[in-house]
């Protein structure tokens, strides 16, 4: 229907106007301007590029040094001698200790979606493209992976591999390596099936080309929409994970772990815990914002 | 394989603190007499509830417990909560009066002891019956039970709470002669654990491993129902020997938060909740429905350093890192609610043997003079030192800010923060530089000195940190074989000041014992070693509706 009114209006308006107006339509259809139209994507872009911008500057922005003690300045309110956050139970700086906060908690939510999707896209993809025996094996063995539950998969692997920043990632991102196999694996059985893939097959391309070229390139648009929203839930496991006192070391701050150290002090200095909490659920809800935008624009079928 | 490595460190050390060793606490602390001592007495006072009024009967009281008890065999109980319930269900031959001041006759009517401290012939009770269980019906307890519970605990308790005994024996109906493999003074101290509680053989052998879910004894409450991780349910005896006990029914609660319970206590679910920390100190302060017991526990928190290898062989090096803490900032900042005092020697002040005058022998707060000390020992440019703690917020607080203090002299601290069993295997091979922990036991200062600084001692729990000074081994075992507690006094204090020098670690606090107490409690008495008993020569609690 669209096909026939273009054609139309193209040969009325002779060939110049007919690639002019295919370039806008185009502009307009590319995912960028597609994602510019959706306002809530665009407000969880904003909330994502501030708190990485705020991550990436923070010896810049951070008005003290984040584990600098004062325990005589013990739960200074906010807005009180120079500490817009106020201070927590040992004196530092709240506002400073939210904003290296912020580094932590991004790198390890990146970073382990990173570790979970690398291995978990490998995985995935070997897994549909072989098929048979490879792909139960393989399958069978993350579903292995998801009868644990999330939490409870990486206190364990914390508790075996230690506290520590790599430790963190490696934890959330092995957590993360099945679901990512799972979507890759569903999406390589649509796309391994198709013409051009049989076109290759007949033309002599290589297994591992077709894989890698044709296969993945065409399976992307799923990853990055789980990937995007799994960033989300990885900041949220990492936060877990120092609640509950596995995270990072101290005294190295991250928004979990300044919640935890709030938590003993819900009456006397409620803010600790309000303010890291609250960073936490705005930059879940960037991610989750924008993630749901790419995921419209990049696969509208998945919102089904 | 981590359950026989906690053992270990149960037996090894026996006891210490809730807060060194988390929920699941191996906290031991029983009182001891302090005869002679007088200061001792005024800061082991006990706190208490109001007694005055004409004292009800009946009625049921809900306390916590802060950590969930497992065993209540006495032979197997490894922590303080645990204690508490085998206490109010048996008794010992012997216990302290409420300041820890006094040994109280209980089972014991009295006793004499060989001049040479290696024989003691106890005359037993008459007419003490136990408590009605499965396999006998409530007969009367005699000499052969005392001798069968004291051999049962001298050979086979978990935690070495008897191990000074050789053998106890019937020598009559009601009288047990107790000869040690040494003289050993603190055996009548060991008498009032909870460990060595009288239980009748019968149901020790018919219920076998299970008996400490249906332990029986002869004190004041019957174990009507044990769950675990829940609750403990006593029901009074009324036949018991010494007075019949007031309330009806006691309920051991596990609550493990400190601000849950504390909460509790609010809403009235609960009548006492035990071992408050922090903010939940502040709230039962502020509601004027409620009273906050607290009383200065015989408790030392501190951070010791390998003494054997590694930088901190070296004495300079120590004393750069004490005095590199500020630790009045420390306890303050710790301790908001005013929950510990500062301390300064490895004994609490509420011990007999504790000598204040030591107390300035203790290196100070001063950087500079750290900065330079370290200079001279070879670490101008700096120190990497490895902290192992046991993962409960108390030391992970103070493992902070030791690491800031540090810091600024230039010393890197890496922080490993643990579940118990693990930390207590680390602690016990000396394989890291600086631990940090808290012991809690006795009065007596064998309980500390011995257990911390005793060359025996090594691969232990206490002195994991491989302490060897050969005059404070003589000086030990002297106080170990004196008889007279004025002797013994002087042997520890002399060890004390030996000890204090060699700089073993930063002792820095003293934990109050805290409680909450509701208005409907009376006649309820707190004690420095965190017993508590509802029935004894000194009380017999009441509630009020």
């Amino acid at each position: 229907m669209a096909d026939i009114t273009k054609t139309t209006s193209a040969d009325a308006l002779g060939l110049d106007a007919q690639a002019e107006m295919l370039k806008t339509e185009r502009r307009a259809n590319n995912v960028w301007n597609k994602l510019k139209r959706n306002k809530t994507a665009m407000i969880g872009l904003v909330i994502v590029v501030v708190m990485v911008f705020i991550a990436v500057f923070a010896p810049v922005l951070a008005p003290y040094d984040p584990n600098e003690i004062h325990p005589l300045d013990a739960f200074l309110k906010p807005f009180s001698e120079g500490h817009i956050f106020g201070t927590d139970q040992f004196g530092r700086d709240l506002l400073s200790r939210v904003i290296y906060g912020a580094r932590v908690s991004l790198i390890v939510a990146a970073g382990g979606t990173l570790v979970g999707g690398v291995i978990g896209v490998l995985l995935g993809l070997i897994a549909g493209f072989m098929g048979g025996i490879v792909d139960s094996v393989i399958m069978r063995i993350m579903d292995g992976f998801l009868s644990f539950p999330f939490v409870l998969l990486s206190i364990i692997l914390m508790t075996v591999l230690g506290q520590g920043l790599i430790n963190v990632i490696i934890a959330i991102g092995i957590g993360n390596i099945p679901s990512f196999a799972r979507v890759v694996r569903g999406e390589v059985h649509i796309v391994k099936n198709e013409e051009y893939c049989n076109a290759c097959r007949v033309i002599g391309v290589s297994n591992t080309r077709l894989l890698f070229t044709h296969i993945l390139p065409n399976a992307i648009s799923p990853i990055i929409v789980y990937a995007t929203l799994n960033v989300a839930s990885a900041i949220i496991s990492e936060a877990a994970l120092s609640f509950l006192g596995l995270g990072i070391a101290a005294p190295t701050a991250s928004w979990g772990s300044i919640l935890r150290e709030g938590k003993s002090s819900l009456t006397t200095a409620p803010f600790v815990a309000t303010i890291s909490g609250a960073f936490i659920l705005i930059t879940v809800l960037g991610f989750n914002l924008f993630g749901d935008g790419i995921r419209d624009v990049l696969d509208p079928k998945m919102k089904q | 394989m981590k359950k026989r490595i906690l053992a270990l460190a149960l037996v090894a050390s026996m006891c210490v603190s809730l807060a060194a060793c988390g929920n699941s606490g191996s906290k031991e602390t029983e009182g001891t007499a302090a005869n002679s001592s007088s200061a001792a007495a005024e800061t082991t006072a006990s706190g208490e509830t109001e007694a005055e009024g004409d004292p009800v009967k009946g009625g049921t009281l809900t306390i916590s417990l802060s950590a969930s008890p497992s065993k209540l065999d006495p032979i197997h109980y490894s922590g303080v909560y645990e204690s508490e319930i085998i206490k109010n269900v048996c008794d010992t031959l012997m216990e302290y009066n409420k300041d820890l001041s006094e040994y109280v006759p209980s089972l014991a009517t009295d006793w004499t002891v060989s001049d040479d401290g290696m024989t003691y012939v106890f005359n037993i009770r008459q007419g003490v019956k136990f408590q009605k269980g499965k396999y006998q019906d409530g007969r009367e307890m005699t000499a052969e039970d005392v001798a069968y519970s004291l051999n049962r605990s001298g050979e086979l308790s978990d935690s070495n709470r008897l191990s000074m005994l050789d053998k106890a024996e019937a020598t009559g109906d009601y009288e047990v002669t107790c000869t040690l493999k040494t003289a050993n003074s603190s055996f009548l101290t060991a008498l009032t654990d909870a460990g060595n509680a009288i239980v009748p053989k019968e149901e020790v052998e018919g219920w076998g491993d299970d008996f400490g879910s249906h332990l029986v004894g002869t004190g004041p409450f019957s174990l009507e129902s044990f769950q675990l991780d829940q609750q403990a349910v006593l029901k009074k005896n009324v036949d018991y020997w010494l007075a019949e006990p007031n309330l009806d029914e006691v309920i051991f609660k596990v609550i493990t938060d400190s601000t849950q319970a504390a909460n509790a206590l609010q809403t009235g679910e609960l009548d006492v909740a035990m071992d408050l920390k922090g903010e939940s100190v502040q709230k039962v302060k502020d509601n004027a429905d409620l009273t906050l017991l607290e009383t200065p526990g015989l408790h030392v928190a501190y951070i010791y350093f390998n003494m054997e290898q590694g930088p901190t062989a070296d004495i300079k090096v120590r004393k750069a890192l004490i005095e590199a803490v500020n630790v009045e900032e420390m306890v303050a900042s710790l301790y908001k609610y005013g929950e510990a005092q500062k301390a300064s020697l490895p004994l609490p002040p509420g011990s007999w043997g504790y000598d204040a005058s030591l107390e300035s022998k203790v290196p100070g707060y001063d950087p500079e003079d750290a900065k330079a000390l370290l200079a001279e020992a070879g670490y101008g440019d700096g120190l990497t030192l490895d902290l192992y703690i046991s993962d409960t917020e108390a030391r992970q607080n103070m493992a902070v800010l030791l690491q800031a203090y540090w810091a600024q002299v230039g010393v890197t601290l890496n922080i490993h923060a643990s579940e118990w069993g693990t930390f207590s295997e680390v602690a016990m091979s000396n394989n890291a530089d600086v631990y940090g922990m808290s012991w809690t036991w006795y009065p007596d200062p064998y309980f500390f000195l011995n257990k911390l600084f005793s060359t025996d001692e090594f691969g232990g729990i206490g002195n994991g940190q491989h302490y060897s000074n050969p005059q404070v081994d003589e000086l030990l075992q002297k106080a170990l074989e004196a008889t007279d507690q004025a002797d013994r006094a002087d042997y520890y204090k002399q060890a004390l000041a030996l000890i204090v020098d060699d700089l073993p670690g930063l002792f820095y606090a003293n934990e109050n014992v805290i409680y909450g107490v509701n208005g409907r409690v009376h006649d309820f008495i707190q004690r420095a070693d965190s017993t508590v008993k509802f029935v004894t020569t000194e009380n017999n609690v009441w509630v009020t509706d």
